[in-house]
Formats: C-alpha cells, structure tokens, sequence
C-alpha cells in the first residue's frame, strides 16, 4: 500500500501515539472502576480509545484518498528557538532574568538576517523596564541580575 | 434599569474603564499588525487575569477581541492585507477606494458601520441572554453532558471543517486535563514530574500552543511593509455617508445571527454579509470597484459577530472560536462558571461587560478616525523586530504565574508542538476547549452515571439533554458528510 497522503499520515501517527500512551498507562496503573461508580482510569482510557480510533480513521485514510499531499516543513529554526527558550529558563536562576531574556533576544533575532542592533537594544531596554515592573511593581519574585 | 444602572456602576467604578481602554487600544494595536492576532495576545495577557480579577479581566479581553476587528481593517484598507482573517472582504472595496483616492471615507465607513454593528450586538446581548437564564433551573449533570458534548462537536467540526481532525484535538485537549488530581478520587493520574501533579495550567497551554506556535511559524516570514504614502481624506461625502448606513444594518443583522451559531466566525459572517449585499443590496453600487457598501457590510457584521459570539459563550459555555476559547478560559480562571444562570449569577460581570462594550465602541470610533495615521506608522515596524521582544514578554507572563522556570520549558515544548500542529493543519482551539471542559464532562458524566444507575437513558429520558444530543447527532451526521466530500 502506498501513503498517498502524508498529512493524513501524520496525524493517524500522532492520534494512534498518544491514545495509545494515555490508554495503556492508564489502564496499567489507575482503577477503572464501574460505570455507576467511575474509578480514576475509567475515563482516560475511553477517550484514549476514542482517540485511537480516530487515528486508525486517519491512517485508513491517508492510503485511500484521492488527494495525493506530501508535507514539508521547515524544523531547524524552530528546534533552535524551542532549545533556546529550554536552555536559557535553565541559566535562568544563575544569570539572571535581564541577561537570560537578552540572550533569548539577540539569539533569535540573529535567526533574521534584517534584525538590527538598535531594536534589539530598544527591546532589551524595554523589557528591562518591564521585569522592574513586574518586580517593584508588582511585588513578583524574580532574580533580575548575575 | 437598575441592572443598565449596575453595568454602568461596575465600568466606571475602580478604573474597570481603564482595562477597557487598554483593552480596545492594544486590540487595534493587534488587529493594525499582521502576524499577531487577538488569539496570540489574549493568550499572553492570561496571567494577567490572576492579578486583576474577573470584571476588568474579561473587560480587558473582550475589548481586545473586538478592536482587533478595527485594526484589522485598516491594513485590509491601506495596505491590501487583513490585520485578521475576518478583514479579507474588506480589502476587495476597501483598497480599491484607497487607490482611488478615497482612503478616509473607506476607513470611515469601517468604523462607522462597526460601531452601528457593536451598539447592535450589544443590545441583542443584553436581550437574548437573560432570556436563556430561565433555562438554569433545569440545568442537572445529563444536560450539561450533552451541552459539553455539543460544543465539542460544533467547535471540532465547524471550525475545522474535518471531524477526525477536530475531535481528535478535542479528546488530545481532554486528556491533557486529566492530568493531575482527580477530583473525586483524590489519586494523582499521568503526572510525571512534580509540577504536573495540580495539571498542567492553562495560561501555559494557551501561550504555548497559540502565541510561542505563531511566533516560530512566523519566524521566517519577512514582514517589512511599505507605509501607505498617499493622501488621507477623513470624512466621506455626505451621499457616501447615506451609504453606509444601508448595508451597515443588513451586515449587523447577518453578523448578529452567524455570531449566535457555534462556528459562526467574524469571518465567515464577514463573507456571508458582503455576498447577501452584492446580490441584494444597492444595484448601483460598484461592487468590487470600491463601492462603499463593501466596507460597510462585512465589516459590520464581523463586529456584531465577534459581539454575538458572547451570548453562547457566557449562557452556554459554549465558545465560538478559539480566542472566545480562551476567554472561557480566562472566565474560569478567575472562578466564573459561564451557564444559562449567569445574568443572574454574576450581574456585575453581565452588565458590566454589557456596558464597557457600549463604552468601547464609541470610543474605537473616536480612536480610529482621527488617530488613523498613527495606526498608519504602527505598521513601519518590522514582525523581525517584534517576535524577540513577544518571546520574552511570554516568558516573564509564564514565569510570573508559579514563579517557576519550569513552566517556561513546557511552554517552549507545547510551542513546539503547536507549530507542528499549524504544520499538519491541526486547528488547536478544540484542543483548548477539550482542555478547559474535559475535567466539566468528566464530573458531570460521573454524576449523570450516578443518578440513572449507569444506565445512557437519561440522555433520552430528559428533554432538554435529549434535545441537545439530537442537535450533536444532527452536527456529527454534518461533520461526516463534510469530511467523506473532502476526503
């Protein structure tokens, strides 16, 4: 069989992942119960179920179809920024809120070549102004500096 | 009258005007930039609803979503390209009357029949939803079931336009709230670290999926706009002012009635009132040409529909869309329940809200007209610019909730998968509105189970669940005749 739609693929992929992942862990660790009296598992895994069924659905599709579709997308900058983001809430204790956020700034405005040093310094600037807001302002915990 | 009387007290009372304000400003401010939607802001400023409490919280929000429908207009004028997807009919008369030299009056005849639209939905706001509230009574477990199984399929078909698509978001979204406490049990259920054992917040899904996912899909885009240079003539003439007023009470009607039905959006009413006018409307108009009367007419009524699309939100709890998703979320963020009960349960909020969208249409009017070249030179700056500045305003809101960095590394990984997500045209707001009625249906389900003994009759048994569950059936059969078309 061939894969005529990769989207529809895809999406099969994922529904039949998670379903599956919340359905057997579910039903491994967590009382089912009865329908009068529902246990904690018992309405997890219907819907995990359900799920799963919607993307066995999705799968049937993906070879039947009639509208032949690949997928490309681009993953690289956006692994880069979510890594970016994950890395720097990680320094975040030890550097400090104004330089993580900077970092976080100037590291994905490099990913635009027509990113400018002066926006960068008007938004740092900007957010500096905002964390002290939020920090005497609002009275929030948060370690701004090294 | 006490009750106009009451809303008035609550806006002009505690600076509640204020949050309107900065509400309806930041909302044009959205609507002018293309690439950050009221979704995007909405979902960032959901912390912020911690802090301020309810009445100006939602006040703030509504007042974003409907002046995002301004803003969005004047780039759809101007530039030829919507603010928001519910502008697209307007930029086909729209630009056309700005190349013709008539900039102003299109910009006019967006706010003026925007403003008839809000004054409109606002007083069938008022009108139709304490009627609903005589329904409360007979409110039990079964019925809002059935309620929350309705939404579900309406938000997961309609918006979609694919069931499986739809109400798989709708059973991933249901998942991910059961994760944490279970409420009857007391047992701990999918929570893997310790931060997950009260569930995963919502803000932090919010800002994940929509506004960290648009800011990575937007990531490549080049956004640099040309500033509109041309004359800009303010006022119409007063044959063009005429004008307006015909289709501008033909589109509130249509925007009013889509605004009403789940799914219903801004912009399918936008499309439906530009359509009905072109074939029933002024015959001299030169449609498509820059006539007048295709300003006017979608852009009423997608400001009556955005208007509207409270009523099924706060009687039923049921939202239209994803940003009004959000706004159920930011109700019961702050405790307030939405139901047919709540005019009569939560006046001040009612009224209030009521109110401050009176208030806030006049003074979009007063914003848009005049400060129409400042709106003009908001769209000098660059999306490049913008999104590493969004990024980290998202990621002091984040921390600003639990005071953890934790919750920044979940929000970067739903980010993640919300991209993914706009990759493979999975629409997130059924995910959203799983999440944020999930836990509703489980509860009511396990009460429902209760009373009838296990037994699925009591969905049949009661009028009103059997009534709602018929429409479900009626939607569901909809659904899948749509999806087998487009297969």
């Amino acid at each position: 069989m061939i894969i005529r739609n990769v989207e529809h693929f895809i999406v099969g992929m994922v529904f039949s992942v998670i379903g599956c992942f919340f359905g057997i862990y579910g039903a491994l660790f967590y009382e089912a119960g009865t329908i009068q009296e529902m246990g904690p598992g018992w309405f997890p895994f219907y819907i995990s179920f359900g799920l799963m069924c919607l993307g066995f659905i999705q799968f049937i599709r993906s070879f039947t179809t009639q509208f032949w579709k690949t997928v490309n997308f681009e993953l690289a900058r956006p692994i880069f920024v979510m890594c970016l983001i994950i890395f720097m809430s990680y320094a975040w204790p030890y550097i400090g809120a104004v330089t993580a956020l900077g970092l976080i700034m100037s590291a994905s405005g490099l990913l635009n070549p027509k990113y400018e040093l002066k926006w960068f310094l008007v938004s740092w600037l900007f957010i500096i102004a905002l964390l002290l807001l939020f920090k005497y302002g609002l009275g929030m915990s948060i370690a701004l500096w090294i | 009258m006490d009750l106009v009387y009451l809303g008035f007290e609550t806006v002009f009372s505690n600076y509640t005007w204020l949050y309107c304000i900065y509400g309806i400003v930041l909302g044009t401010l959205v609507g002018v930039l293309p690439g950050l939607g009221p979704t995007a802001t909405i979902s960032m400023l959901l912390p912020v609803t911690y802090a301020l409490g309810p009445i100006p919280s939602i006040i703030m929000l509504a007042g974003i979503y409907y002046g995002s429908q301004y803003g969005g207009s004047t780039t759809a004028i101007l530039l030829n390209t919507p603010g928001e997807s519910s502008a697209v009919m307007t930029c086909i008369d729209g630009h056309k009357m700005t190349q013709n030299g008539k900039a102003g009056p299109a910009i006019f005849a967006a706010g003026f029949s925007s403003f008839i639209a809000g004054v409109f939905a606002t007083i069938l706001l008022v009108t139709l939803s304490p009627m609903l509230s005589v329904l409360a009574l007979k409110f039990g477990p079964a019925e809002y079931c059935a309620l929350i199984a309705l939404g579900f399929l309406s938000v997961g078909i309609l918006t979609t336009g694919d069931i499986v698509k739809g109400l798989g978001m709708c059973f991933i979204g249901v998942l991910i709230g059961t994760i944490g406490t279970d409420i009857q049990t007391g047992v701990i259920r999918f929570a893997f670290f310790d931060e997950l054992e009260d569930g995963i917040s919502f803000p932090i899904v919010a800002i994940g999926l929509f506004a960290f996912a648009e800011i990575i899909k937007n990531i490549t885009k080049d956004d640099v706009m040309e500033l509109y240079k041309g004359t800009i003539q303010l006022f119409p003439s007063k044959e063009e002012f005429k004008r307006i007023i015909p289709p501008s009470i033909r589109g509130s009607f249509i925007g009013s009635f889509l605004g009403l039905i789940p799914g219903g959006s801004s912009t399918i009413s936008s499309y439906a009132a530009y359509a009905i006018d072109k074939r029933y409307g002024n015959k001299d108009a030169d449609y498509g040409e820059g006539a007048i009367e295709g300003v006017a007419a979608p852009e009423s009524a997608n400001n009556a529909a955005s208007q509207t699309g409270f009523i099924p939100l706060l009687s039923l709890g049921i939202p239209e869309n994803a940003t009004m998703a959000l706004m159920l979320g930011a109700l019961l963020l702050t405790g307030i329940v939405p139901g047919p009960d709540i005019v009569s349960r939560e006046p001040e909020l009612f009224w209030g809200l009521a109110i401050s969208m009176l208030f806030g249409n006049l003074l979009l009017v007063i914003l848009n007209i005049p400060f129409i070249k400042i709106w003009v030179t908001v769209l000098r700056i660059p999306y490049n610019t913008l999104y590493p500045i969004i990024i980290a305003i998202c990621c002091i809101g984040i921390y600003s909730i639990n005071s953890n960095v934790n919750d920044i590394v979940i929000t970067a990984v739903l980010g993640f998968a919300g991209y993914i997500c706009l990759m493979l045209k999975l629409e997130v707001a059924p995910l959203m509105l799983g999440l944020i009625l999930g836990p509703m249906l489980e509860e009511y389900f396990r009460r429902a189970m209760m009373f009838s003994d296990g037994s699925f009759m009591i969905f049949v048994e009661r009028p009103i669940a059997f009534t709602l569950i018929l429409f479900a059936g009626v939607l569901l059969a909809y659904g899948i005749v749509r999806t087998l078309r487009n297969k």
